[in-house]
């Protein structure tokens, strides 16, 4: 089994084993940016150095990318959020605390922004019309394709196709713990720290969402709207 | 179901475990193998939880979209863009907070010196336009000087229709020489209070000077003048001319005067500044120079440099008034 399935896998070294500061590791080396983990690159960043931040950029571009189609259902915004996020962490760079986690730090904006873009086109309906400069969404944006392709069983294929589709019409709390916690692989511990709520209450969102997809495929039904 | 038992019960939580890392990890394992093995409640509607997540596993593509070129090449001009335009500046939200803070410490000072202004200005106009109408001590000399105790050593006063000087005829013409009164009862530093003293001046000289004086040191050293000038606020008539000295060494000079004249000495006073006049006319008003926290005394003396007879300066009455 693949994990992590949406991000390069770049492999990434331990973290020095001296520092001379609790904060800060001990020295960076010129080269070797590839071998560099997130946090790393992220204090390179804070020091101006742009390279540092094309490389985060290439690691997680398609995390958020993803992230975003994922919760946000179309693609409207996806591209001027991802767009945003990314100039946000840079720009704010600065105010990211080493050694936390990079990922924690930049889900965190991200669904900061897709929050208030989405209360943005509530009250405004008029959507900007941008041109699509993204990748995959014809292949990946179908999931009957995608069930397709994971199984020549045309049963599970069925199944699979109602698990996903039905994963739109979760309410938003239930969604955002499965896209995190399965699509993103981020622990409930990270999750915690993104969505600013308890592990527990994260792992009841989770049993209770996966609960109600169960019913896509011959679970029990449950009574409408039940709250987790 | 409770969220407390997701904390609390053991299975539920390897099972939301297992649900989040996936099949493959050891938690997933770990958890089939207790379904499969042990009695677990509602086993089957939890297996097919564990369904559900092997079907996302395997549609763990959805809705994976990557960046295109033209996404990357316009969002690196952005950040190269944004790089020249702030570089490595503070987040807004610090500036924000920085300015602000600024303009806070920027009022506060403000104000303060703005306080500090007014209280300088206005200190010395609320003590000229206060009203002073209760005599808190008054004597008039006319049966010697209760709640006065004596000064000096050459010079003996007198109290009997008026303060008087008693100059020796054989006083050592080359040095004034001090003998006076000084009440007995303190004034506190903090409260305004007025000094007033009616002085006959029946010839004026400069061998002979009358003093009406505030101090905060009640002991006076064993001098010819028995002073503290360093501690002393003075209002005196000495030769034909009203003058004021302060603490500082610095002497204002105030009206003549004239032979036969009945003339008005008044300090008034609070903890920084001081109005003295004569006969309404001001001679000085401004800063005092005494402690701002030591009780202060009223007094009067007498200076003689040579003989001169008592009547020539007859102090008739002191009052002390408060607001």
């Amino acid at each position: 089994m693949q994990r992590r399935a949406d991000k390069p896998s770049t492999p990434r070294p331990p973290r020095p084993p001296a520092k001379p500061r609790a904060d800060e590791p001990a020295d960076f080396k010129p080269s070797g940016l590839g071998r560099s983990s997130d946090e790393e690159l992220m204090l390179r960043t804070q020091r101006g150095d742009r390279q540092a931040f094309s490389m985060l950029y290439e690691r997680y571009s398609t995390s958020v990318l993803s992230y975003l189609y994922r919760m946000m259902g179309n693609l409207d915004d996806v591209e001027s959020i991802a767009q945003e996020v990314f100039l946000r962490a840079f720009r704010f760079a600065p105010s990211y605390r080493y050694p936390q986690k990079f990922a924690t730090w930049l889900f965190a904006i991200t669904r900061n922004l897709a929050i208030n873009y989405a209360r943005r086109r509530k009250r405004s309906p008029v959507r900007s019309v941008t041109e699509l400069n993204l990748e995959g969404v014809d292949m990946s944006g179908d999931p009957c394709q995608i069930a397709a392709r994971a199984t020549d069983s045309v049963e599970k294929q069925e199944e699979i196709a109602r698990v996903l589709k039905a994963l739109d019409d979760l309410p938003t709390d239930l969604k955002e713990v499965i896209v995190l916690g399965v699509f993103q692989d981020l622990t409930y511990s990270e999750m915690a720290q993104i969505t600013g709520t308890k592990a527990v209450t994260l792992r009841s969102r989770m049993f209770h969402g996966l609960k109600r997809l169960s019913r896509q495929v011959g679970g029990p039904q449950e009574p409408p709207n039940p709250a987790p | 179901m409770a969220e407390i038992e997701f904390e609390s019960d053991e299975f539920l939580k390897l099972l939301t475990d297992a649900l989040r890392a996936g099949p493959g990890s050891p938690a997933w394992h770990q958890a089939l193998d207790r379904l499969r093995t042990q009695g677990v409640a509602d086993a089957d509607e939890l297996r097919l939880l564990c369904e559900v997540r092997q079907h996302l596993e395997s549609g763990k593509d959805y809705r994976t979209v990557r960046a295109g070129p033209g996404f990357s090449r316009k969002l690196m001009a952005a950040v190269e863009e944004q790089s020249v335009r702030s570089p490595r500046g503070l987040p807004p939200a610090t500036l924000l907070a920085i300015v602000g803070a600024l303009l806070i410490v920027g009022v506060i000072v403000g104000v303060g010196i703005i306080l500090l202004r007014s209280s300088t200005t206005r200190g010395p106009e609320l003590l000229k336009n206060a009203l002073l109408a209760s005599e808190v001590f008054a004597s008039d000399f006319s049966d010697g000087t209760p709640g006065w105790r004596p000064i000096g050593g050459r010079l003996l006063v007198k109290g009997s229709n008026g303060l008087t000087v008693q100059v020796p005829r054989d006083l050592d013409g080359g040095i004034y020489h001090g003998g006076g009164i000084l009440a007995d009862k303190p004034l506190a530093a903090r409260d305004m209070f007025e000094a007033l003293a009616t002085v006959g001046v029946g010839r004026p000289t400069e061998q002979l000077a009358v003093q009406l004086f505030v101090t905060d040191e009640p002991s006076f050293p064993q001098s010819p003048q028995s002073a503290n000038p360093r501690h002393e606020l003075v209002c005196m008539i000495q030769g034909s001319q009203v003058r004021v000295g302060l603490p500082d060494g610095s002497v204002k000079a105030g009206r003549s005067v004239q032979p036969g004249q009945t003339l008005r000495l008044r300090i008034r006073m609070d903890r920084q500044f001081v109005l003295v006049d004569n006969d309404d006319q001001q001679v000085y008003l401004g800063r005092h120079g005494l402690s701002e926290d030591r009780p202060r005394y009223v007094g009067v003396r007498f200076e003689a440099r040579g003989y001169e007879r008592p009547d020539a300066l007859v102090v008739r009455s002191v009052k002390i008034l408060k607001p």
